[in-house]
């Protein structure tokens, strides 16, 4: 197991030193000119020039990817904010927060909700509350989270005025970015729910306990919950991951200063450190996810705890 | 007599519903079954022969299968008619079950020995420590080691699984244990040790045994009184000495034909002909009659009656039996 | 003459699955709805999409527009009426982006397996270890904000599903008998692969198209929401709510209605897609 856990992380490693790397090469081939986006429009060649050499913009695509490699992983520096004249680490790690915030705790909704709904519908095939299940939760895959997200702001915040429509004073304002985020996962997590529990239904194992005598509630929650669950897992990762990806969406529409909004200011400023380190930021704690997902399938199925140890 | 009567099954027959299409699987099938004793259900896969043993413990898939009528008598008690709740009780308890494939009949999630202690716990009123001792014995008693007991069912191999379900099924000593297929999916030389134990496990405990198969060798090796079924009818009911030795039903006849003898005789094998109707769509006369070397008009017209070849030997076929 | 035949019958009974399938029928039907409505827009749009009106402006919506005009007295109708075109076109372009670009990796890595398909199952590993939007984002700003890029865009980061899916099925079929006598009569490696595996790999692929093209109207929309897709004054759906979004506090309806043609167009691929499952796979639906 150890074993194994150690070769992930060094695997983990190379996932994000190979981010680092296409996302360097991107902003690299792109056109734009940060140098001079940064400066005044009236500044002259010059100008500019002596601010592209002092960035180190005018040496050889190699020699910056090195810098900037040696940079972010030896001295753990992902560079200076081109806007703010910060250190892009400290920002990211200020913003950090509410990102993780919204992405976790909508995740775990999702997750409690959704695994429910499936069950629900898996249990009562064929029946309106199977139906119902699966019509919900195609309208809440089909949605815009940005959509959705602009709705909930229209009606619970500027119409009735029961929630702030931005901000983040105290927790009643992260509760439309929570709902918004979370329905599209809720959805997702349930239709997963439901055919991985279509399949274990069927399941001899199944039969097995139905002729020993057990209830179908233990059934459901001893015998066949557990072993639906991997593909399930694999969804709530995934999930975390929309879950982050969405946070430039929502971050935006509720005005949260975290690591989403950041990023899309960034774009918008040309800030190259800063997107960057914030897609590094995020490609870590995703790659972490998916790592503790592949780790909680151990202590799911034994199968996997022994091909673990095999290495 | 009528005492000794553990099981009776009576006019069952069973649907399922398929997308646009209806399959008869059991067509109205009535049998007994002594206390004490081994009946034996043989028959090709699709016979219908997994569907009775379902039909007796309810556990036929909810969607599709529909029992359309019948009563099951178990000790006096109508099971059909009990609640669901009512049937928790019964089964695992006084009726189990052991499956075909134990690769697949084994929860791949919980340690064997829980799922054994599971069994015991469910119908027996024992704390959780009780329960695991009483499912260490069991296990001890089919031949597996105690230390294993936290062992997953992908540990083992497929003969000692099907040991583990058996300790599973008779846990709580049931007075009827339905074995359905129990060494089909197993190694031939597994096959002759799980049998052995099952024969000595039943004699110890006194279980009442329903064996199906579709192997004439095990029917032999287990059972007092065997039932040929074919397409979803018992075409042939005796003891095991009527089947054996005073075969009557043409079906029957053909099933030996198509065994090589173990005398070493040089007899050609003669499999049957032709293959089972389509449950779906049954032939309105006798359902043997497309395969039968004896039938004539009236069987491919009319579907036979139940008729006496002998005291308690009885048949389906036109050709056989005399008239009531 | 007679696999043909087979294959025809295996295709009828998929069909005559599908048709019996109600839900899936419905979003056949508006799938056909939205395609009539993105060709006859000329006719069906009552304005030009680009068409202002400033003494009309933010009208809520009534009869002469249907759904109200916005900021610069465009009619809203009209707008969602063109922005059918836009959505539909990224949706689909984007998906034969992603399948196309996919199937060649995942065909070639499949087929090959060995340290070849190591490297190159790694290398998607590394794709999918950014989600999907900021890669799409990322690529999106990279290319300059704009309808085109972003379409290559969001091709280029939902590739790796396709190539993961062909990969299995490749896997999966390279074991089976047809290939061992394929590769036993010594047909060429390029022959067997599209000949004989890429065929049989197909039908998975077929439910995760007609999905994805939902999904990739949804990602579309929200990079046009977010700046980095279609650009004014073009009509589609997510430029339009993010032209609105401005207004939202005092003229809420400009929301509406670009926001359920979003959804509407989503939940019909959707439905199509769950039906061409279960039509592909009777065995995953019920007993």
């Amino acid at each position: 197991m150890a074993r194994y856990i150690v070769k992930r992380l060094v695997w983990l490693v190379i996932i994000v030193l190979s981010v680092a790397v296409i996302i360097f090469s991107l902003m690299y081939i792109t056109d734009g000119d940060p140098a001079r986006s940064m400066l005044s429009l009236n500044a002259t060649e010059e100008q500019v020039n002596a601010l592209r050499e002092e960035l180190g913009l005018n040496d050889p695509y190699l020699v910056q990817l090195v810098r900037f490699l040696r940079q972010t992983f030896l001295e753990f520096d992902i560079g200076t904010s081109y806007r703010t004249s910060k250190p892009v680490m400290d920002e990211v790690f200020g913003r950090i927060g509410y990102t993780l915030l919204i992405s976790t705790v909508s995740t775990a909704i999702a997750t409690v909700l959704g695994v429910r709904l499936g069950i629900m519908a898996a249990t009562n095939q064929y029946s309106w509350k199977d139906n119902a299940a699966i019509f919900l939760s195609l309208f809440c895959v089909s949605m815009p989270e940005f959509w959705f997200a602009l709705m909930l702001v229209s009606i619970f915040a500027l119409n009735l005025g029961l929630l702030p429509p931005f901000g983040v004073d105290s927790w009643v304002c992260f509760i439309l970015p929570c709902i918004s985020c979370m329905v599209g996962g809720m959805a997702t997590i349930a239709r997963q729910t439901r055919s991985s529990m279509l399949g274990v239904i069927r399941q001899d194992y199944i039969t097995t306990a139905k002729a020993k005598g057990q209830t179908p509630d233990k059934i459901i929650k001893k015998h066949a919950l557990k072993n639906a669950l991997i593909p399930i897992i694999t969804v709530i990762g995934t999930q975390y991951g929309i879950q982050m990806g969405g946070s430039v969406v929502v971050e935006q529409i509720f005005s949260i200063p975290g690591l989403g909004s950041y990023m899309m200011t960034a774009i918008g400023f040309r800030d190259y450190p800063a997107v960057r380190g914030g897609v590094l930021i995020i490609a870590i704690c995703f790659s972490v996810v998916v790592l503790l997902m592949d780790l909680i399938y151990a202590f799911v199925d034994p199968r996997f705890k022994d091909q673990y140890k095999n290495g | 007599m009528e005492d000794n009567i553990l099981l009776r099954v009576e006019d069952l027959a069973v649907d399922f519903r398929g997308d646009d299409e209806v399959a008869h699987a059991v067509n109205h099938v009535s049998f007994e079954l002594r206390a004490g004793s081994t009946l034996g259900l043989v028959g090709e896969t699709g016979a219908g022969k997994t569907t009775i043993a379902k039909s007796i413990l309810r556990i036929l898939p909810e969607v599709s299968a529909r029992i359309c009528s019948g009563k099951i008598y178990f000790n006096g008690e109508e099971l059909l008619s009990l609640s669901e709740k009512q049937m928790q009780k019964v089964r695992g308890n006084e009726i189990a079950m052991i499956f075909q494939d134990p690769m697949t009949a084994l929860n791949p999630t919980m340690t064997i020995g829980d799922q054994v202690a599971e069994a015991i716990l469910l119908h027996e009123k024992l704390s959780q420590a009780e329960g695991q001792t009483r499912a260490l014995d069991m296990l001890r008693m089919v031949g597996i080691d105690g230390g294993r007991y936290e062992d997953y069912p992908h540990q083992f191999s497929g003969g000692m699984k099907q040991r583990v379900v058996i300790a599973m099924a008779l846990a709580c000593k049931p007075q009827l244990l339905i074995a359905d297929e129990p060494t089909t999916a197993l190694d031939v030389t597994i096959q002759a040790q799980v049998l052995d134990m099952m024969i000595s496990l039943k004699k110890q405990l006194g279980t009442s045994v329903i064996m199906i198969t579709h192997d004439l060798g095990v029917i032999a090796e287990t059972c007092d009184y065997v039932a040929v079924v074919y397409a979803g009818e018992i075409v042939e009911y005796g003891t095991a000495e009527d089947i054996f030795d005073r075969t009557a039903h043409p079906y029957t006849e053909g099933l030996f034909n198509s065994l090589p003898s173990k005398a070493g005789s040089q007899r050609r094998l003669r499999p049957i002909s032709g293959m089972m109707p389509d449950p779906a769509y049954l032939p309105a006369g006798c359902k043997f009659a497309d395969r039968c070397p004896y039938a004539d008009d009236r069987c491919r017209r009319e579907a036979p009656a139940t008729r006496p070849v002998g005291n308690g030997h009885f048949v389906k076929c036109w050709q056989r039996g005399t008239e009531e | 003459m007679k696999t043909t035949k087979k294959r025809n019958s295996r295709f009828y009974d998929i069909m005559r699955r599908l048709a019996r399938n109600k839900l899936a029928m419905v979003g056949l039907f508006i799938i056909v709805a939205l395609v009539l409505i993105a060709i006859f827009a000329d006719f069906i749009a009552p304005y030009g999409y680009a068409e202002q009106n400033w003494s009309d402006a933010f009208q809520a919506p009534n009869a002469d527009h249907w759904f109200g005009t916005d900021h610069l007295g465009r009619d809203l109708f009209s707008r969602v009426v063109y922005g059918t075109r836009y959505s539909l076109r990224m949706g689909v372009v984007t998906v034969a982006i992603a399948a196309s670009l996919g199937t060649i990796v995942g065909a070639f890595a499949g087929f090959y397996g060995g340290s070849f398909d190591n490297i190159v199952m790694r290398v998607l590993d590394i794709f999918q270890s950014i989600p999907i939007l900021v890669f799409a984002i990322i690529l999106a700003a990279a290319l300059e904000p704009g309808l085109n890029n972003a379409i290559v865009a969001m091709g280029v980061s939902t590739m790796p599903i396709y190539a993961r899916l062909i990969r299995a099925s490749i896997m999966q079929e390279r074991g089976s008998e047809y290939v061992e006598a394929a590769t036993a009569i010594n047909a060429g490696d390029m022959r067997i692969l599209f000949r004989h595996i890429l065929p049989n790999a197909i039908s998975p692929m077929i439910v995760h198209v007609t999905m994805n093209i939902g999904s990739a109207i949804l990602i579309a929309s929200t990079l046009s929401f977010l700046g980095l897709g279609a650009q004014e004054p073009t009509p589609e759906w997510g430029a339009i709510l993010s032209g609105a979004r401005s207004y939202m506090r005092d003229y809420g309806y400009m929301l509406i209605f670009p926001g359920i043609m979003i959804m509407l167009s989503v939940l019909s691929f959707n439905l199509l897609g769950d039906g061409l499952r279960d039509a592909l796979d009777p065995r995953l639906k019920g007993n």
